[in-house]
């Protein structure tokens, strides 16, 4: 029997090493019939007699759609790319939500109010947008286009945020957007402030895809337009990546929402690493109070990111221009953005002269390796040191594509496009945002408990 | 001057020099009628040895006309003491309205010193059942006195002449055991007086009356004195007072006395002749009221029948008891040479090892459970509500299930729903009671099985309580794993029926262990290959082969069934325990099943696992090492089980109601934590005993060593248990939904909710309808589950829900799955407005932690036609082109308008349609259920197999097996031990 014994630990130490050394069966990965779902994007678009107005969508997977907002009878369009010129109204885009999909608009115009370069990315409708750093008055128009991709109303509330607090705007509560329409608020005359205002946009009822169009006057001379990008909403840490290199204006806007005074550190997240912008380590802004603070000495020109922190909740953005001279200056505007995503995939149709760059800025105190690809090659690893930026050149073409994985990583991505448009310097960023569903990155599972 | 030596209470003990006996002059004849088994010789030795010789002894037939003072009747198998005459006579002489006065009839001298009364007096029951006044057996000690009676024996009554001459003798057409109640009752009528005397001794050595004739004359006494105005009804219930006890004795297991009951119920109903002389001999008598009164008061009162029943049941449940408690362990002098009044055993001041243990288990399971009493469902991570009624569970089993994914209804849970029947109907009490009274029950179990394994008391006892931590240390408690919990319990009651059985072969024990393997195959198929494999390696060493077929073929009464198509459907389950796909599907390492952690969440801290089951498998190694003989088996199946639970956790199986799952390993860490137990006390018992007097050496330090070892485990085990054995159940509401959505899901147009929740990073959703999931529901196939098109549906519609794709398709397809409310449990912002842009559906309401959007007309059925009109089952439906219903499609679905049948249509999407052809009126609709002939076959097999199973009336011959006692303690000559002892 001792015999028996030992033969039995001698069987289960076996058993215990099998199962070490053999794989373990995995229940099969439950695969939705629905890798077909579709998320709707709105790019921006409108007719214009001097500028050219381009769209551009581009999808890894099959399914790519478009439509004009007010009939949303959809087009195929077969390939993954779709450059659509001189639309006369927004353009709804659907994209499988499995595929890297973006939309880039693009404006260009050698003169007239639309004068430069400027670009907006397509985005899917939200409850909620901030604007940072809007000029509403006689010498700034701000234009808030409200487009409902969805067949039933919806109710849009809109707070500004000025020099000295919280605006009081008339009409800007309870704008009703109907179905599968637009609706397009001036804001200078209501707003009137000579000063850089925040706006939230929410939506009470329904959802709206919110965009600004700000076109900058002196006197009756143009001095360019440009989309002020979606900001992310307020948080006690926010990096603005895309700062171009070379001359002009650049200037910091930061609205503090709260109740109390700020103080927020400001590092710039340069080529070189990370540094401090001298006389604005730390400044403060006022409860409820947007600030502006000048940067162009601080960053020499330098390309980079900013990245704030705060103890407070806080939105901020960047206004600038490409040039000293008035004749040749082309405004940009960037905004604080959510990190790059997963996996994205924007055409910018700037054509084959424009410079094309993408800029990473790295806000995590570890490096970060990021895929950046452009056109059907693949995709190079881009090492982004920690606290710091990374140039990456984009391979000229009509409407290059710009392909970006960040997955796992904090990095913002922006693309900076530039081309001489007439006399002027034209100069636009697109901020890059992966697509994200509300539940994106969640497991969907059956448990017959739920609600139980 | 005074003798003070005289005797100063002599006077008490003299008799008067003239005081002669009252019965000398008068006289008394012995009839000694003779028997067909025996002859007169005894009988006439036993006279002639009397002190009061009576004046004549007749031997022959007793004549109804003998002339005689007195008669004195004798059966030639009488021995009547030799003072019995005089007693008797004596009596009559104080007593002189006495006419009929019988003796104390004794049993056959036995050891020692001591009577025992067989039969003192006699009555009849209105059941016709002869009783005496005490019940036979007792020791008598001169408790008794002379003491009325409604009869006495013919075997040693004593007679007044006049009276027999009245009453004309003895009625000749009963048998002789009834003969003396058939006098004596009617003397009683006649006025006279019956009186039994204990004084006098009488040894009747004749045999037991047939059971038939006995019960036939019983009858026919009951019958005979029934009060006139009964008629037909009197005697009707006499025919059923013995059909329900001959029901009765069949099941107690006594067809002795079930057949005569039914023999004897025959022939009084065919036997005319002695119905006629009965009634003859009762009719020649003129009663007066008062004799009557006195007759009716010697007889047992009203309910005394069912108070001896009771009496009977309270003492077979003692001597169940009995099974438990400890006996002394030697054999003494007194137990040797005594009687049966001797003592037995050794007493024990110390307190009972039962009493111990039971007292504190009970007391930790309600410290441990403290938070989980009062009101609402028990439910855990693999415990879902019970339903509120266990007719609930009964018809969910009796009810098909539709659509075509071979899903049946499980017998388990119909199982579950029956035994609630003991819980007041109340499957929610049966299941807490196992769950969190599991510990102490599983103690019990184990510990009535270890005191037969070993000697010491105390060692049974804290083994058992070791084995009863298994399911609190292995996670089943905290999981809410009803199966595993009971399964604890019941393992160590089949061990103990299986080595009864094995010992003493009884179809009891094979009805017992036959619904033992019912049970454990119901919720563990793959037991019968077990069960099926011992039984024929039993059955070939020992044959026994009908009692073995009835333990092994029990299972079949479930796994032949309609759950046979499931369970080929879904050959996963064999292999797993109930409700399979509530366990996670993560795989556990090796090393957890070894140390007895059968779940990742809601097992103890490793450490805890770590000390636990190492020390079980160290010292049940030592104990396997010390006795391989006994303790080797118990470690082999250890490692058995474990090997077996390790190799299942490797391999995920398709389980009902369609789902990859990983089999559990619970039962089988049972099985192994049990024998290891079982191999460390087995294998280490009555070491103690070996090492009293030995020299100090490394066993006494090996063996203290185990001690504290174990006493580590104990507490820390019971610790854990109390602390956080039960933390992970919960009690409380059975849904989370707002009170409105759950009243829709039972109004008169009920529809379902589609629940979603975000939790833990994931987006878990399910449609719930009627009262929610509840225990059983899941492997019978929750919501459309019948349906793999409808379960595929839900799963997109869940998907484009929450990535907010808001495209037109989404309402229509939850109107398919009819859905009337969307509820969302948690989530950001933007995914409540992502929901909420779905369009057509309702304006969503709640708060932060919930919202709720209603989906209009909506529900489990509606019309569609040029709109979409929600309707139930009994409601008007209007004009429309066709009725369909939120149902798995099936055949059997069907469905009338004002009576009208309507015809089945194919729809093209999940769901099941009817053309409603231009008719509108009353609807209803249902799915056509079999007739449930199956169903009333378990049910049948169950009740022969709990009638086998259940207690007989008499105990077993020769007592339980005998315990296991200690060796006598040796002594050693003086020579060199081995540092550890055990067999050679």
């Amino acid at each position: 029997m001792r015999r028996v014994i030992v033969v039995s630990i001698a069987v289960l130490a076996a058993a215990v090493a099998a199962a070490l050394a053999l794989p373990v069966q995995q229940p099969p990965v439950a695969v939705t019939a629905d890798d077909d779902i579709a998320i709707s994007l709105l790019c921006q678009s409108f007719k214009a007699a001097s500028a050219e107005v381009t769209v551009a969508a581009a999808s890894t997977g099959e399914g790519l759609r478009t439509a004009s907002l007010s009939r949303p009878d959809r087009v195929d369009e077969p390939g993954g790319v779709a450059v659509l010129r001189d639309r006369a109204e927004p353009v709804v885009v659907t994209v499988p939500r499995s595929a890297a999909s973006g939309g880039v608009s693009v404006v260009a115009a050698q003169a007239g109010p639309e004068r430069g370069l400027s670009a907006a990315t397509c985005l899917a409708p939200v409850t909620e947008q901030w604007f940072a750093g809007v000029l509403a008055n006689p010498s700034a128009q701000a234009q808030l286009v409200l487009a409902n991709l969805d067949s039933t109303e919806a109710a849009v509330d809109v707070t500004v945020y000025g020099r000295s607090g919280r605006l009081s705007v008339a009409g800007s509560r309870g704008i009703v957007v109907a179905g599968n329409s637009l609706t397009t608020v001036s804001l200078a005359a209501a707003i009137a402030a000579s000063d850089a205002v925040t706006l939230h946009v929410a939506s009470s009822q329904g959802r709206v895809s919110a965009a600004l169009r700000q076109r900058s006057w002196e006197g009756t001379t143009p001095l360019g337009a440009e989309w002020l990008p979606t900001a992310v909403a307020p948080a006690r840490s926010l990096v603005i990546p895309g700062i171009p290199a070379g001359p002009g204006s650049r200037e910091l806007v930061i609205t503090n929402p709260g109740d109390r005074t700020a103080s927020v550190n400001v590092d710039l997240l340069g080529t070189s690493g990370r540094s401090d912008i001298a006389g604005l380590e730390e400044v403060e802004v006022p409860a409820g109070a947007t600030r502006t603070f000048d940067l162009t000495n601080g960053l020499a020109e330098q390309p980079g990111g900013l990245r704030l922190t705060s103890q407070w909740p806080i939105t901020a953005g960047i206004r600038g221009n490409s040039a000293t001279e008035p004749a040749q200056r082309d405004p940009f505007l960037l905004a604080a953005l959510e990190p790059v995503g997963s996996d994205g995939q924007w055409p910018v149709p700037v054509g084959r002269q424009a410079g094309v760059e993408v800029l990473l800025s790295n806000p995590d105190t570890a490096d970060a390796r990021v895929a950046v690809g452009s056109g059907a090659g693949p995709a190079d690893e881009v090492v982004v040191p920690a606290g710091g930026s990374v140039v990456v050149p984009v391979r000229a073409a009509a409407t290059p594509l710009v392909r970006v994985k960040g997955a796992g990583t904090q990095v913002r991505a922006a693309v900076v496009a530039s081309r001489m448009v007439g006399d002027v310097r034209g100069l636009a960023v697109v901020p890059l945002v992966a697509l994200a569903s509300p539940a994106e990155g969640l497991p969907i599972v059956y448990d017959p408990r739920t609600g139980a | 001057m005074t003798d003070n030596t005289a005797d100063l209470w002599a006077w008490l003990y003299a008799e008067a020099d003239d005081q002669t006996p009252v019965w000398a002059d008068v006289t008394c004849v012995a009839v000694v009628e003779p028997t067909a088994h025996a002859d007169v010789t005894a009988c006439l030795a036993a006279l002639e040895a009397s002190d009061v010789q009576p004046d004549r002894v007749v031997i022959g037939s007793v004549e109804a006309d003998l002339d005689a003072d007195w008669v004195w009747l004798l059966s030639a198998t009488a021995r009547p003491a030799p003072d019995a005459l005089r007693h008797l006579l004596t009596a009559v002489e104080r007593h002189p309205e006495f006419d009929v006065i019988g003796p104390l009839l004794i049993e056959p001298r036995r050891r020692g010193p001591g009577v025992m009364i067989s039969q003192f007096g006699q009555t009849l029951s209105a059941g016709g059942r002869l009783r005496g006044l005490v019940e036979p057996g007792e020791l008598f000690q001169g408790q008794l006195e002379t003491t009325d009676a409604l009869g006495v024996d013919a075997c040693g009554m004593l007679v007044r002449g006049s009276t027999w001459k009245q009453l004309g003798g003895l009625n000749d057409t009963l048998p002789p055991s009834h003969r003396g109640i058939d006098f004596g009752w009617r003397a009683t009528l006649a006025g006279a007086r019956v009186a039994v005397e204990p004084s006098a001794h009488v040894v009747d050595r004749s045999p037991e009356p047939d059971g038939g004739d006995a019960r036939a004359a019983g009858l026919a006494l009951a019958a005979g004195h029934q009060r006139k105005g009964l008629g037909w009804l009197g005697r009707a219930g006499l025919v059923l007072g013995s059909l329900l006890a001959a029901l009765g004795y069949l099941i107690g297991k006594d067809p002795h006395r079930a057949g005569d009951e039914l023999t004897g119920l025959w022939r009084w109903l065919t036997d005319s002749r002695l119905r006629a002389s009965v009634a003859a001999g009762v009719a020649a008598v003129a009663a007066s009221p008062e004799a009557l009164a006195r007759a009716k008061a010697l007889r047992p009162a009203r309910w005394s029948g069912l108070r001896r029943v009771a009496e009977a049941a309270t003492g077979r449940f003692s001597s169940w008891l009995a099974t438990f408690t400890e006996r002394g362990h030697t054999v003494g002098l007194d137990e040797m040479t005594g009687d049966d009044f001797a003592p037995q055993g050794t007493t024990d001041p110390r307190l009972s090892a039962l009493l111990v243990g039971l007292v504190a288990t009970i007391a930790l399971a309600l410290a441990a459970g403290r938070s989980l009493f009062g009101a609402g469902s028990l439910q855990g991570s693999q415990l879902p509500a019970a339903p509120s009624g266990w007719l609930d569970l009964i018809g969910d089993y009796l009810t098909r299930v539709p659509g075509g994914a071979s899903l049946t209804p499980t017998p388990w849970a119909g199982l579950f729903g029956l035994a609630s029947f003991v819980t007041a109907g109340r499957p929610d009490w049966l299941a807490s009671a196992a769950l969190l009274g599991c510990v102490p029950l599983a103690w019990l179990a184990a510990f009535r099985w270890f005191r037969q394994l070993l000697a010491s008391a105390t060692v049974a006892g804290v083994a058992a309580f070791c084995y009863a931590l298994l399911p609190v240390l292995s996670g089943i408690v905290n999981t809410g794993s009803l199966a595993a919990a009971l399964w604890t319990v019941l393992l160590p009651i089949a061990a103990y029926s299986a080595t009864h059985w094995v010992a003493r072969p009884s179809w009891r024990g094979a009805g017992v262990l036959g619904l033992w393997s019912l049970l454990a195959c119901a919720a563990f198929p793959l037991l019968w290959v077990v069960v099926l494999g011992l039984a024929v390696i039993v059955g070939l060493r020992r044959g026994r082969w009908g009692q073995l077929a009835v333990m092994a073929a029990s299972p079949l009464l479930v796994l032949v069934s309609p759950w046979a198509t499931t369970l080929v459907a879904y050959p996963g389950r064999l292999v797993t325990g109930i409700e399979p796909s509530l366990a996670p599907t993560a795989a556990l390492p090796p090393w957890d099943v070894l140390l007895g952690r059968g779940v990742a969440a809601g097992a103890p801290p490793l450490w805890l696992s770590l000390a636990v089951f190492g020390t079980f498998w160290l010292v049940a190694l030592a104990g396997a090492l010390r006795r391989p003989r006994w303790a080797g088996p118990a470690f082999v199946v250890a490692t058995v089980a474990a090997v077996v639970a390790i190799a299942l956790g490797r391999f995920v199986v398709w389980v009902p109601p369609g789902a990859w799952a990983r089999p559990q390993p619970l039962a089988w860490i049972v099985v192994m934590g049990g024998a290891l137990v079982c191999a460390a006390a087995v294998g280490l018992d009555g070491i103690g005993g070996e090492l009293r007097g030995a020299t100090l050496g490394l066993r006494h330090l090996g063996t203290l060593s185990v001690v504290v070892a174990l006493s580590a485990v104990v507490v820390l085990g019971a610790g854990w248990w109390v602390v956080a054995g039960q933390s992970e159940l919960s009690r409380g509401r059975v849904s989370s939904v707002p009170a409105f959505v759950s009243n829709a899901q039972v109004s008169a147009t009920p529809g379902r909710t589609l629940a979603l929740e975000i939790r833990e990073g994931q987006v878990a959703w399910s449609l719930q309808q009627d009262d929610f999931v509840r225990l059983g529901d899941i492997e019978r196939g929750p919501v459309l589950s019948g349906d793999p098109a409808a379960a595929a549906l839900a799963a997109s519609v869940v998907t484009r829900l929450t990535a907010g794709s808001a495209d037109d398709d989404l309402l229509d397809d939850l109107v398919t799955l009819g859905v009337s409310h969307v509820w969302l449990g948690g989530g950001s912002p933007a995914l409540r407005t992502a929901i909420g842009n779905t369009p057509g559906l309702g304006v969503g309401t709640g708060d932060d932690a919930s919202t709720v959007w209603p989906v209009p007309e909506s529900g489990r059925a509606v019309v569609l036609g040029e709109s979409r009109t929600l309707v139930g089952n009994g409601g008007e439906v209007p004009v429309g082109r066709t009725v369909r219903l939120a149902e798995a499609a099936d055949p059997d679905w069907w469905a009338t308008v004002a009576g009208q049948p309507l015809a089945q249509v194919a729809a093209g999407e999940p769901g099941q349609s009817f053309d409603l052809a231009g008719r509108s009126g009353p609807l209803e609709f249902g799915l056509r259920q079999p007739v449930p002939w199956w169903a009333w076959l378990q049910a049948l097999g169950l009740a022969v197999l709990m009638v086998l199973a259940a207690p007989s009336l008499t105990r077993r011959p020769g007592g339980d097996v005998a315990r296991r006692v200690d060796a006598p303690q040796r002594v050693e000559a003086a020579a060199p031990r081995r540092a550890f002892g055990g067999e050679a």
